[in-house]
């Protein structure tokens, strides 16, 4: 058993984990079907924020796909 | 339609008439999308002889079949219309989230014609189109724009904007997007301020349709992993395209002062990728589905003020860097911030201003023209005020409006012996590469369907790997990469996955085959790829008088100025090279003589309908 880890010092923006969330669990090749969602800071003061929507199955495919390793397995007592 | 929104969009903003077309199957397999519809789409919709400023002209925004799906660095979008700043084909590819939001909100081009009467932009939601006022907006910088049009309509818009600098029309105006990407080149910013639109602001929540859904989420993980698995991953993620720039220098192709020399003696390392990761940049930013983040976001402090900028990439450390004879990253990251702000094109303003600050060194401008302020090479206050002279002309600025046409109407203008130092083909300025001795990438520039740009070939590379000064097999390079690389272009992926992770092409006949259902060799795409070539290489045999082999040249410095410093000193192009090149080129083309594509080669690629307009 796991929950997400976020590193959004790390995240890049580039929704990755987005785009496979949703053909995962939904069979859609739209973003806005998923259950995790990135969001700029831009102009100021630059970065992303990650959040984690209700629903998630925890498939652990957003783990696998991030390319950055923003998003990531914590075992369950250290999960914030 | 498997792998398309599905939709074609047309807008005229003269009598506000909204139509939305189905994309017919057959039009699609014909020109893939991307590139491919843009220059069709623009070649239709702009009739022969039209001014590039005009109402007539017309505007298209397209993306590919593979934008938005389960493929890295599905976020390239097409920008195309008849540019004001070379009066030939003009177009550029942006990346971001735009052309994914497209395909979401069903529509896999755009195409805008008209004059809008007021100031507008143009909003879409999903099926819902409308022409806004955009008055709240005009005047405001490009930035400044996206961020009140997402505050006012919602975070998931995605927003393509211009600056002052479009709306003033300057002839090298870009469009904004993403804070911080552009579709920099050949002057569409302007297109869009001589149509009164600020901006297109796009959301869509439908699901693109998939042949093979299982089929396309296994070959996507797969180019994925070949991605993540790539050794040349880390440094592209932590460098981006900064990391060539130590060795453009070294190779003698970097340019400085206006292409004086093509090597900075003294000072690289404070241009150089590791310098500017280690001082300025504070955030990785990636394009939509992209492994690689090559966008870097930086902030630099100037004079006690904080600037937030996307940037600088190479072609920016290249000409509004060295170019213009800066040493310090943090200057460039400045010149950046401003160009961004206003909505111009790094390359072509650090070419504008290293030619006036070249012209003032030679007495061409003087004090008159500047009122009274000296120009001086690798001088902040010097950018700037070049920079809101050309963005704040009026009418009776001398200054600003002949900056603002770009250096070779300027040179026109100044004579003098200023057009040899005018640095541009075909009206275009030069990106980041010295040629003077590097046949391969003069090539690439001379030939390249808009102008003075790296972006259709880039083959400096391949000139060092066999050979700088050899004439012989880079017309046939130069070809390859012209028909690869706009592949991508037509695809809506990027193609750097290709160059820097060394990924195989045969993988996105591949996916794409998951994709659309559609089974296309990577020759067929080539194919596809070469008849779009000589599409836009027809558009400017039809726009511009007398068009043909002699504006295919380098800029008069390179013929009578041998490199005078660093690897490549003494070098120097001739005409015979030059000529020798071009006839190769032209032969391999199936183009004549005078380089115009021949009846038989327009028949071969299904062209049939050019031959009335080019004989």
């Amino acid at each position: 058993m796991f929950k997400f880890g976020k590193d959004e010092v790390k995240c890049s923006g580039c929704r990755a984990c987005e785009l496979i969330c949703a053909l995962h669990n939904k069979k859609e090749c739209n973003p806005k079907e998923a259950f995790i969602k990135i969001s700029g800071n831009f102009p100021e003061p630059g970065g992303y924020d990650m959040k984690i929507l209700r629903g998630c199955t925890l498939c652990g495919e957003c783990i696998r796909i991030c390319p950055t390793g923003a998003v990531f397995e914590k075992p369950v007592k250290e999960a914030q | 339609m498997n792998g398309y929104g599905g939709k074609i969009l047309l807008i005229n903003l003269t009598n506000g008439a909204i139509l939305t077309e189905f994309l017919g199957p057959e039009f699609a397999k014909q020109w893939i999308g991307g590139r491919g519809f843009a220059a069709k789409f623009l070649y239709d919709a702009a009739g022969k002889g039209i001014d590039p400023l005009g109402p007539e002209n017309a505007v298209v925004i397209a993306a590919g079949p593979l934008s938005g799906t389960f493929v890295p660095a599905a976020g390239r979008v097409h920008f195309a219309a008849k540019s004001p700043e070379t009066g030939g084909y003009g177009d550029s590819n942006m990346g971001g989230h735009l052309a994914a939001e497209m395909k979401y909100a069903g529509f896999d081009a755009i195409i805008i014609t008209g004059k809008s009467q007021k100031p507008s932009y143009i909003f879409i939601e999903n099926g819902r189109v409308e022409v806004r006022s955009a008055n709240y907006l005009w005047g405001r910088s490009a930035i400044e724009a996206e961020k009140m049009l997402k505050e006012n309509l919602g975070d998931e818009f995605q927003i393509a904007a211009i600056g002052p600098a479009g709306e003033k029309c300057v002839s090298f105006a870009c469009i904004s997007h993403d804070f911080g990407r552009q579709a920099g080149r050949t002057g569409i910013g302007a297109i869009f301020g001589s149509k009164n639109i600020k901006a297109i602001a796009i959301r869509g929540t439908k699901s693109i349709p998939i042949a093979d859904m299982d089929g396309m989420i296994v070959k996507g993980k797969e180019i994925f992993a070949a991605c993540k698995n790539s050794s040349e991953l880390k440094h592209w993620q932590k460098y981006g395209t900064p990391g060539v720039t130590t060795w453009v220098n070294s190779a003698g192709a970097l340019p400085v002062r206006n292409f004086q020399t093509e090597y900075l003696e003294e000072g690289i390392e404070d241009l150089s990728a590791e310098t500017m990761r280690r001082e300025i940049v504070i955030h990785n930013k990636a394009c939509f589905s992209c492994p690689m983040a090559c966008g870097k976001y930086s902030k630099v402090n100037i004079d006690g003020l904080d600037f937030y900028v996307e940037g600088p990439e190479y072609e920016t450390i290249a000409l509004c860097g060295s170019n213009c004879g800066f040493t310090d990253i943090k200057d460039v990251a400045y010149a950046n911030w401003l160009c961004d702000q206003y909505g111009l094109d790094t390359i072509s303003t650090g070419g504008v201003i290293a030619f006036a600050i070249e012209c003032f060194e030679k007495g061409i401008l003087t004090k008159k023209e500047t009122n009274n302020k000296e120009l001086r090479w690798g001088d902040r206050e010097t950018f700037r005020y070049l920079v809101e002279k050309i963005i704040y002309k009026n009418e009776n600025d001398f200054l600003g409006n002949l900056l603002a046409g770009g250096v070779r109407s300027a040179s026109q203008i100044l004579g003098k012996g200023s057009e040899d130092f005018a640095i541009h083909v075909k009206g275009l300025e030069l990106s980041g590469y010295g040629i003077r001795h590097a046949i391969g990438m003069m090539g690439s520039y001379i030939t390249c369907d808009v102008g003075g740009h790296h972006s259709r070939s880039w083959a400096i590379t391949f000139d060092e790997q066999v050979g700088r000064g050899l004439i012989t097999g880079k017309a046939e390079r130069d070809i390859y990469l012209q028909h690869v690389r706009p592949m991508f272009d037509m695809l809506g992926v990027c193609r750097l996955q290709w160059v820097e992770l060394e990924l195989e092409l045969e993988h996105y006949p591949q996916i794409l085959k998951t994709i659309t259902g559609i089974d296309y060799s990577v020759d067929d795409l080539l194919k596809i790829s070469e008849k779009v070539y000589n599409l836009t290489r027809a558009f400017w045999f039809r726009e511009v008088e007398g068009f043909g082999r002699k504006y295919d040249t380098v800029p008069g410095r390179f013929l009578k100025e041998p490199v005078p410093t660093g690897p490549t000193k003494g070098k120097i192009i001739t005409e015979e090279q030059i000529s020798q090149f071009l006839s190769q080129y032209y032969k391999l083309r199936g183009w004549d003589e005078n380089g115009k594509p021949t009846k038989e080669k327009l028949k071969e690629l299904d062209l049939d309908f050019l031959i009335p307009d080019l004989y």
